[in-house]
């Protein structure tokens, strides 16, 4: 539901993709720019909810084996 | 023909791998055109490797288990001469690969014949093989539909009979995917249990690479030619504990994809069910991996070539590469927490069961589907089964399960770390009692 909380947390996230774009130089097609911020959107959804799952300080991030 | 026979009867002498070969490359030119699945063929070398397996014969040698057994690879495997197409544009300016892949050497120092590279989602990035530069490749069970992804072609071609055997790899479900959608047989291995040397990367700490077969006996086959024959253990004959995945699992599937794993846990007699807490945010954890990961990797080519990139992978890309920092890092956290969770659910069971996909194969250009009356994205929720799994890095054995007159579904038998041989053995008890089996291909019946 579009909501006016949630229509600044995309204004937000538009604010970041453009501000991330231009640090990192990555040039942001006009043509690109609403997939990229839909992409990011969802990630941020994503990241928000893992981020509520409490971690122990001492967990540590998965190793990674090689063969 | 399955591997095994073909090996059997080229080692005997009663076949010829060229005939072998000769047959393969007609069934390609014959049906591949319906199907989209090869990207390209290698006629001329799959000739030459087949003349020296007979010669290799003929002067007493035996080429290996694998002796004339016709192969696939999905385009992410590098063949010396070739350009590693990835399923991309970008890349084929790229210098021709000087080696073949790890996982193709193995197979051939076994005796088995590469024929070709096939279709997938541009780099491994998708569930549905719609290649927006070689098209997409249609299900051998209804051309109408996908054959999942990304590795859709090895799968299709695998379905259709083309060959019996071919190399995939799977970050998020790309075996798993379409060895459910095309009624095949796939194998996600244990992360970092078969080498990904030449194989493109995608997501490093989650890629793997592995099988698919029309039978498991086949799969097992090609599993040991790829781990190194010899080197695995026999499954031990003790029954394996199984139990099926319930909460997050059970939810957001179809009727007909639960029925699936009906089907496998009767035969089975698992009548248990246990439930993974964070499920949900271990599949969101993979997409962030993935995000990350993958974007870093394409960073500089979007720079300057974001065109050239698949409209349905370069927006997610590029926001991969801008995500912040802090998301990638807690999500490889969560990772660790997470195995522990599947470790716990492993102290009373041997084998856990899940649906692979929440539905069967879509139609081609589909977007949106409707389950338990809400409208979902086809995409991105394709491998809503599969991703909690990868973050695991623990092996699963897709199973298909063929309905007379439905399209296949593929159901997940998945493992502690290290136990293929007892996921494969199951898969073959099934197999053998009839409750899973790829289906007769309605268009090359």
């Amino acid at each position: 539901m579009r909501t006016r909380a949630n229509m600044g947390e995309d204004a937000a996230i538009a604010a970041y993709v453009d501000a991330a774009a231009e640090l990192h130089a990555m040039p942001l097609a006009a043509e690109h720019r609403t997939g990229v911020i839909s992409a990011m959107t969802r990630l941020a959804a994503f990241g928000a909810d893992v981020a509520s799952i409490e971690l122990a300080r001492d967990v540590e991030v998965a190793g990674v084996f090689m063969p | 023909m399955t591997a095994a026979e073909i090996a059997g009867a080229v080692r005997a002498r009663t076949m010829s791998a060229r005939a072998v070969t000769v047959e393969a490359l007609a069934r390609i030119a014959a049906h591949d055109p319906e199907l989209n699945a090869f990207t390209a063929v290698f006629a001329d070398r799959a000739l030459a490797r087949a003349a020296a397996i007979d010669a290799a014969i003929a002067a007493g040698s035996d080429p290996g288990s694998l002796a004339g057994v016709p192969f696939a690879a999905k385009n992410l495997f590098d063949v010396a001469g070739v350009v590693t197409r990835a399923g991309a544009k970008v890349t084929r300016t790229d210098a021709p690969a000087t080696h073949d892949a790890a996982a193709v050497a193995a197979l051939e120092t076994r005796g088995a014949v590469l024929v070709g590279a096939t279709n997938m989602d541009e780099f491994a990035y998708g569930f549905v093989t719609e290649n927006a530069h070689d098209g997409p490749t249609h299900n051998p069970h209804d051309r109408t539909r996908i054959a999942g992804g990304s590795s859709g072609g090895s799968a299709a071609a695998v379905a259709a009979e083309l060959v019996p055997l071919a190399l995939a790899s799977d970050t998020n479900g790309s075996i798993r995917v379409p060895a459910a959608l095309c009624g095949i047989f796939g194998l996600r291995p244990t992360f970092g249990a078969l080498s990904c040397h030449g194989a493109y990367p995608f997501v490093n700490s989650i890629d793997t690479i592995g099988p698919f077969a029309r039978t498991a006996s086949d799969l097992t086959l090609a599993y040991r030619a790829l781990a190194g024959d010899g080197e695995i253990p026999v499954a031990a004959a003790v029954a394996p504990r199984g139990v099926r995945l319930g909460g997050y699992f059970a939810r957001g599937l179809l009727p007909e994809a639960r029925r699936a794993v009906d089907a496998v846990c009767a035969a089975l007699g698992v009548t248990a069910t246990v439930e993974l807490e964070h499920a949900r945010q271990a599949r969101e954890a993979a997409f962030l991996i993935t995000a990350a990961e993958a974007g870093e990797l394409h960073a500089e080519r979007l720079r300057t070539h974001a065109a050239d990139y698949d409209p349905a992978t370069r927006d997610r890309l590029i926001a991969g590469a801008l995500m912040p920092a802090g998301w990638y890092v807690r999500a490889q956290r969560f990772r660790s927490f997470f195995r522990a969770e599947v470790a716990a659910a492993f102290a009373q069971h041997d084998v856990l069961i899940a649906a692979a996909t929440p539905y069967p194969a879509t139609l081609i250009g589909g977007r949106t589907i409707v389950i338990d009356g809400e409208e979902v994205e086809i995409r991105p929720n394709v491998g809503v089964f599969t991703q909690p799994i990868s973050l695991a890095g623990v092996p699963v054995v897709t199973v298909p399960v063929v309905e007379r007159g439905a399209l296949p579904l593929g159901v997940q038998l998945i493992g502690r770390p290290g136990s293929e041989p007892m996921l494969l053995a199951l898969a073959e008890e099934l197999e053998r009692s009839g409750a899973v089996g790829a289906g007769a291909v309605p268009v090359f019946a």
